[in-house]
């Protein structure tokens, strides 16, 4: 880390992402500010939009849940390690559940406006061009999930801390779309959000000589329009910033207040057996809100819950 | 007689369910009663992860 240049450095506040260009042979590092935040991600070919993310041929290649080492691959036909994850200090990463979006918050919870990673990273890639049907499912960067004895996903406690980080090598150019999850009604980041780093980095040879895969296609059936019937579409291929752009997220700022509730020596001790139990975090303040959000996701959500409290 | 304050932060959304809460009544009239009520009635309903320390059950 220490001889790799910083290219670009960003701050993502809750509410927000951000479309970021990362050329072949450069990193894309993500990076804890807070006590554990998910962050959803998309990825475009910077030069042909039309090739982008695929959360199921990732999961197919790599399991339910990637971690370093792994690569994330571009959609059939085209089919290509659009990055490698080189460095993932907590190794809990998720592509099976899909971004959250404004109508799961409507028909699960009741709320008529919520942060959604759909509409931020929608908002994110208005940057360049694209609309809200460009965004597609996400890669979970430290999302913990698990799977119950039904066979049933569920979402478990944030694991990541200050400072833990990913780092994903290009192996193409592309626009990189990670976004603050805007989901604080679950414990994919502990009911609450944080702010995360967005750095790009210049490789070094040893990174390149270790990662980099090579820039032409290594099968015939990672196809390329020129290999479609009909490979014209309506919008240009390239990806260009508007220079009129101006951020209008959907919820931002996200603004708190400190709420005190006054707990008796006896329910203290709850707080303390929690503690113990250890699947509620370490502070006081996180107790209570994983125990108060777990409380109300059973009695309150629609629909599978998905939550396993304390895990 | 409280014997602890605990200090959650909640944002402007997690305050809206709070105050729905309030609205549809039983939980209590303020956020702070209401997070309250959440808190100990999880714990009431799931004592397996409550039990005093040394007690195995």
């Amino acid at each position: 880390m220490a001889d790799r240049e910083v290219l670009y450095e960003h701050v993502m506040e809750p509410g927000t992402g951000k479309a970021v260009p990362v050329m072949r042979g450069q990193i894309l590092r993500i990076e804890q500010i807070g006590n554990g935040q998910c962050a959803d991600f998309n990825a475009f070919n910077l030069h042909d939009y039309k090739e982008y993310f695929h959360t199921g041929r990732t999961r197919h290649l790599h399991g339910l849940f990637p971690a370093e080492g792994d690569m994330l691959w571009s959609a059939p036909p085209r089919e290509r390690p659009m990055f490698t994850i080189i460095r993932d200090t907590v190794g809990t990463n998720d592509v099976q559940y899909p971004r959250c979006t404004g109508f799961l918050y409507e028909y699960q919870y009741g709320f008529e406006q919520h942060t959604n990673c759909h509409d931020i990273l929608a908002e994110s890639i208005r940057e360049y061009g694209l609309t809200p049907d460009d965004v597609h499912d996400s890669f979970n960067f430290w999302m913990h999930v698990g799977v119950d004895p039904d066979e049933k996903l569920y979402i478990k406690r944030m694991m990541a801390k200050p400072g833990d980080y990913v780092e994903l090598l290009a192996h193409f150019d592309v626009l990189a779309v990670p976004n603050v999850c805007g989901a604080d009604i679950f414990s994919t980041s502990n009911f609450e959000l944080k702010p995360l780093k967005v750095q790009v980095l210049a490789s070094t040879e040893a990174d390149r000589d270790q990662w980099l895969q090579p820039e032409e296609r290594q099968y015939r059936n990672q196809r390329t329009p020129e290999d479609f019937k009909l490979s014209r579409i309506k919008a240009d291929r390239e990806l260009a910033r508007d220079d009129g752009y101006q951020a209008d997220w959907p919820v931002y700022p996200i603004v708190k207040q400190p709420v005190e509730v006054p707990l008796s020596e006896g329910e203290y001790a709850m707080v303390e057996a929690l503690r113990r139990n250890g699947g509620f975090g370490e502070e006081d303040t996180d107790i209570v809100r994983h125990a108060f959000f777990s409380w109300w996701i059973e009695h309150y959500m629609r629909g599978p819950k998905q939550h396993h409290a304390g895990e | 007689m409280a014997e602890r304050t605990v200090v959650v932060e909640v944002n402007q959304q997690q305050a809206q369910m709070l105050d729905r809460l309030i609205a549809e009544g039983g939980l209590g009239e303020t956020p702070a009663e209401v997070l309250h009520s959440g808190f100990v009635r999880f714990c009431a309903e799931h004592p397996e992860l409550v039990r005093p320390a040394g007690d195995e059950g």
